[in-house]
């Protein structure tokens, strides 16, 4: 069996080969997912062993797990603390912070990407990650000289010599550029710009005063990192710790690789998507198979093989062709992600070079993915071929494809399929879940098979309506495509349904980006009435880790007459511990200007005792969901100042960035960072919003980072910011479609092969090959369409769930921009042609004569 | 865009020539494999006359059906159908024959399964935009005796009638010539007695040229008019014959 099954596979080269090419496309995305986070984790491993090899130790405020480092900086009277310290050879302090560039055009460097990290030279160079190689320069020694990275440098063409304008969290600086450094080995720590100052220059730039942000030691020979740990965190004043160069290696990875988990997760529920599309197009390419060997088969039933021996057969095939394809998809994803990794060197992230990293874990997932799929997708084939009786090698006719009534039971299944996975997904969108996740995906899961099971039946009479338009325009070449998608139902839908998975993806996300859009501008509108706002525009109005707005340029607008009611928010990100949890958002707003500038449905006089009693506004979802009301005192933990007793003092009705109020005043006693995220204000009576925008962006002429918007300006950012996640899901996304087309042109291939016989006769009457190919290319459009149709009825049904769920969240309506999916409809017209090109052409070309004698 | 048939010809034009192969060489493979499938034969199929080509397997009879009917290329000489020479016409001007001035009979009835009987016998002229000529039709299906069955799928008719929708869709057009190759091959010998009177009938009353493959001397035995191959050359021809006579020929040729 083994032997035959290996033989069929070399007989069909064509066809396992468009059958593995689904395999190969969602096996390649897995591995290429993998083997691209595993070479930037290694070559990042390596890159902060070299960069902190010769730091044995380094002291630094100590980190909570939880809420992260309680402080930024701690008093220079450390360093001799240290350096008396027995075994320690050489200390350095160090300083860093916020600081930003500018190019030659007077415009931040970086623009919404990387970080800008600022440092104090470090001048022995066993403890400096930064390295000025022969000809670059040299170190900063005055107040006014800088170093700057590699990469920055080159992309923005500056040379030593060249002045620069730095931005820190204040005003812009001027400095002369007196080397250029490479991070360790890399010209820069992936894309981060990075620059370099005098250490007591970096100290006041950074706002430390008389303070260090960390010291880093190299032991004297024959003491171990490890044994000066001890010693020095003996001697180290209460809240600082000492961690060795590997233990800081360590952290940085494990940051890295969380962060890099996440998109590896991303990228694999992609990769799972387009591999489900696949098994789709498997299965039916193994359905085909099994029926157009039917008589083969049954000729092996009846010299003797047992129906397992049968099954096996085709089982083995998938196996054949699944070792060989899943081998080709790690291929392909070594290509696609070196071809990353230069894309995004393209785009100035400028990843350190480092060799493809294919862990064997990599080649077994991807392997198994692929050869598991397969199988399971062969296997409902595969017990159709055992179920062959061996009479069927007499019978004349090829086998039927199954009787209606089988697929009243298949589809009786699929609607109870497709019902379990509605309500997989709706509850797990509305109920209070642990894992909401896996409820939704295995809904989604269930739905698409569900439909996929009814699809044949639904594909009768559907077919017959979508076809209509081209039957009563185009005659008889229509009707026969039409008939012929008619006549296997089966195949007909499962490359509709291969389809539909993309499609349906598609049309939710453009169903939520246009109720997002819709809902954004009401929002927007009724919850901030602000005229205007001012945000870092290197980074858009939120984010963690962000250089946000300086205090300083509050105090910049605070003699423009053109406006009134300036509003500070500022922002904490997960690191402020509310009771048990920790909040994303944190924030401290300006009590007494507050009302004005945004409506959030507060109780009455809450922000007024905020601000009067050190109190708590709280959003009314948040103190039903943990069972607070007015006046409980409640334990709020900061990472600088620890746990406090804080009175809730109001709630709010109206969804905001944070569930959590306190006042500035609050904040900053406790968070030491006092950025702002954003500053909201209004017009001064008698003026127009123009002319308020117009003054306050003259009153933050230094600073270049910052950008004042009014309504209508927001309305774009967000709509901008909705569109850009839009595109990057459609990118990916587009390979689950690439993959459904193929799946269909597979489906043409087999079937025009199938009807060779037919295809022949109808040239014999007069059928010109610009008929033929019409009419394959009518087929395919059909099939298409119904794809089309099946998925964007459910991905107008998951929108539709998800909005329910969302409505608590103030999203409320459900709008359907009908232009785009008449889009969908006229893509997918276009995908159908370019499905249809191969096998039209195939059709075709027939040789006629051969064709009617064809066996 | 539609246009309607050309009225039906007159009864008989006997001698007008419908098809002809004229030193027609058939050439398979080269030097050492070469097979030659004709080999030299010349041949005129009149209007009107019902021809069978006769032959042991292998002797080129279904070879010279293919070249003329151009479905197939000879290697040399000249195959024409009407004043067309088919050896020089491209793809597209010859599919225009076949739909105008040519029909076909298979020994596997090759009916499209979805569609109905009639619509199946209308295919060609659906296929060439062409309105059909209603009395046309009700003559043919009414002498094929298929008039009630016209609104069933091929998978509900048996092989004697799935054969006869085949032939009203080669004489719906009215070709100038119909080949059949083993037609009543698949049939029982009922069935098969039926078409093949049908296909003599044709001949006579509409003048249709018909040419038609055969190893069944019963079949043969229908024919105006008899053709013998053998190792691609004709090597004899017999006009009203029987069953008899062909059988005692096909010895003669010895098999």
């Amino acid at each position: 069996m083994f032997k035959a099954a290996l033989k069929n596979v070399l007989a069909h080269k064509l066809r396992m080969f468009l059958t593995g090419f689904s395999i190969i496309l969602g096996v390649s995305f897995v591995s290429g997912t993998y083997i691209f986070t595993d070479s930037i984790s290694s070559t990042f491993d390596n890159l902060f062993s070299d960069v902190y090899s010769g730091t044995d130790l380094t002291v630094r405020p100590a980190r909570d797990d939880e809420l992260g480092q309680s402080t930024n900086s701690f008093d220079e009277s450390v360093l001799g603390v240290v350096e008396a310290v027995d075994g320690v050879d050489k200390a350095e302090p160090e300083v860093n912070g916020f600081a930003q560039l500018l190019d030659k055009e007077g415009e931040p460097v970086g623009g919404q990407g990387p970080p800008s990290l600022g440092f104090s030279w470090t001048n022995e160079p066993a403890l400096n990650p930064l390295k000025i190689n022969e000809g670059d320069g040299r170190p900063p020694v005055t107040d006014d000289e800088i170093v700057i990275d590699k990469a920055t440098a080159d992309l923005y063409e500056f040379s030593v010599g060249d002045t620069v304008k730095v931005l820190f969290n204040g005003p812009t600086e001027t400095f002369t550029l007196v080397g250029i450094a490479t991070f360790g080995d890399a010209d820069s720590l992936a894309g981060a710009s990075l620059s370099a100052f005098e250490l007591t220059r970096a100290q006041e730039l950074f706002g430390y005063g008389e303070s260090y942000s960390a010291i880093n030691i190299t032991a004297v020979d024959g003491v171990s990192p490890e044994e000066l740990q001890e010693r020095v965190g003996a001697v180290l004043p209460e809240g600082l710790e000492a961690v060795t160069g590997e233990q800081q290696t360590s952290e940085q990875l494990d940051e890295l690789n969380q962060g890099l988990g996440f998109i590896n997760t991303a990228l694999l529920a992609f990769a799972g998507i387009a591999i489900f599309v696949g098994s789709f197009i498997i299965q039916n390419t193994f359905r085909v198979i099994v029926a157009q060997r039917s008589k083969e088969l049954a000729l092996l039933r009846a010299i003797g093989a047992s129906k397992l021996q049968v099954m096996r057969l085709v089982v083995y095939e998938a196996f054949f062709v699944s070792l060989v394809a899943s081998a080709l998809g790690i291929l392909l994803g070594m290509l696609i992600s070196a071809g990353v990794r230069g894309l995004m060197n393209a785009l100035n992230f400028s990843l350190p070079d480092g060799p493809l990293t294919v862990e064997p874990r990599t080649i077994i997932v991807s392997m198994s993915v692929g050869v598991v799929v397969t199988i399971f997708a062969a296997l409902l084939p595969a017990i159709r071929a055992s179920r062959i009786s061996p009479i069927e090698a007499m019978r004349e006719n090829e086998a039927n494809a199954g009787s209606r009534k089988s697929l009243f039971i298949r589809s009786s299944i699929g609607v109870v399929y497709a019902a379990i996975g509605a309500i997989l997904l709706v509850l797990g969108f509305n109920g209070s879940f642990d894992q909401p996740l896996y409820l939704v995906g295995g809904g989604v899961a269930l739905m698409f098979i569900g439909v996929a099971f009814v699809a044949p039946l639904l594909s009768i009479p559907i077919t017959s309506i979508l076809a209509w338009p081209l039957v009563v325009t185009r005659g008889v070449t229509a009707r026969l495509a039409r008939d012929n998608a008619k006549r296997t139902p089966r195949r007909t839908a499962s490359s509709a349904a291969a389809l539909m998975i993309g499609v349906s993806l598609v049309t939710m996300l453009s169903i939520l980006a246009t109720t997002f859009k819709t809902n954004i501008t009401t929002i927007l509108d009724d919850s901030f009435p602000a005229d205007l706002s001012v945000f870092n525009e290197s980074i858009g109005p939120a984010g963690p880790g962000t250089a946000g707005v300086p205090t300083s340029a509050e105090s910049a607008l605070d003699n423009v007459d053109e406006i009134t009611d300036v509003t500070a928010f500022r922002y904490a990100y997960s690191s402020v511990k509310v009771e048990d949890q920790i909040p994303f958002i944190f924030a401290g707003v300006d009590a007494d200007t507050m009302d004005k500038t945004f409506e959030l449905g507060a109780t009455d006089g809450a922000y007024a005792r905020m601000q009067a009693e050190d109190g708590i506004v709280i959003r009314t979802t948040a103190m039903e969901a943990n069972g607070w009301s007015v006046e409980d005192v409640i334990t709020v933990t900061f990472a600088s100042t620890g746990a406090q007793e804080l009175t809730i003092v109001g709630t709010f009705e109206d969804p905001f960035d944070s569930d959590y109020l306190v006042s500035t005043e609050t904040y900053l006693a406790n968070v030491e960072d006092d950025t702002i995220a954003i500053l909201a204000m209004n017009a001064s009576e008698g003026y127009s919003t123009d002319e308020a925008k117009s003054a306050t962006e003259q009153a933050l002429g230094d600073y270049p980072q910052l950008s004042v918007q009014d309504k209508g300006d927001l309305f774009e950012v967000a709509e901008q910011q909705i569109d850009q996640i839009l595109s990057l899901f459609w990118a990916l996304l587009g390979f689950a479609v690439i993959i459904a087309v193929l799946g269909i042109t597979n489906t043409l291939m087999l079937s025009i092969s199938e009807r060779t016989r037919e295809i022949g006769m109808l040239r014999a009457i007069g059928m010109t090959r610009r008929q033929t190919r019409r009419m394959i290319r009518y087929e395919s459009i059909i099939i298409a369409l119904f794809g089309a149709l099946l998925g964007i009825t459910m991905g107008a049904f998951f929108a539709w769930a998800l909005l329910q769920a969302l409505e608590g969240e103030g999203i409320t309506g459900y709008n359907v921009s009908f232009v785009q999916l008449g889009i969908y409809f006229l893509l997918a017209i276009v995908a159908g042609i370019i499905a249809a090109a191969w096998p039209a052409r195939k059709a075709a070309r027939m040789d006629v004569l051969k064709a009617i004698y064809h066996e | 865009m539609a246009k309607t048939a050309t009225k039906p010809r007159a009864k008989k034009q006997t001698h007008a020539i419908a098809a002809s192969v004229q030193d027609g060489q058939k050439i398979y493979g080269k030097d050492t494999t070469e097979v030659r499938a004709l080999d030299g034969v010349s041949v005129e199929f009149q209007q009107g006359v019902f021809t069978a080509i006769m032959g042991p397997s292998g002797s080129g009879k279904s070879t010279l059906l293919h070249c003329a009917a151009g479905l197939d290329k000879l290697s040399s000489g000249s195959a024409k159908i009407g004043d067309m020479e088919l050896g020089r016409s491209k793809d597209k001007a010859l599919t225009k024959l076949r739909r105008e001035k040519v029909g076909f009979i298979f020994q596997s009835f090759n009916l499209v399964p979805t569609l109905t009987a009639k619509e199946n016998i209308l295919l060609p002229l659906s296929i060439s935009g062409k309105k059909h000529d209603k009395k046309w039709f009700n003559d043919l299906v009414e002498l094929l005796g298929i008039k009630d069955r016209l609104d069933h799928t091929p998978s509900e008719l048996s092989g004697g009638q799935q054969q006869r929708v085949a032939v009203a869709r080669a004489l719906i057009s009215r070709p100038e010539i119909i080949f059949a190759d083993e037609p009543s091959g698949n049939l029982d010998s009922k069935s098969g007695n039926t078409l093949l009177s049908f296909l003599q009938t044709a001949a006579k009353k509409y003048g249709q040229a018909i040419v038609m493959v055969t190893h069944d001397a019963n079949a043969a035995a229908y024919a105006d008019e008899v053709l013998f191959l053998q190792d691609g050359k004709i090597v004899d021809k017999m006009t009203k014959p029987t069953s008899a006579k062909i059988l005692d020929k096909l010895k003669k040729i010895g098999e």
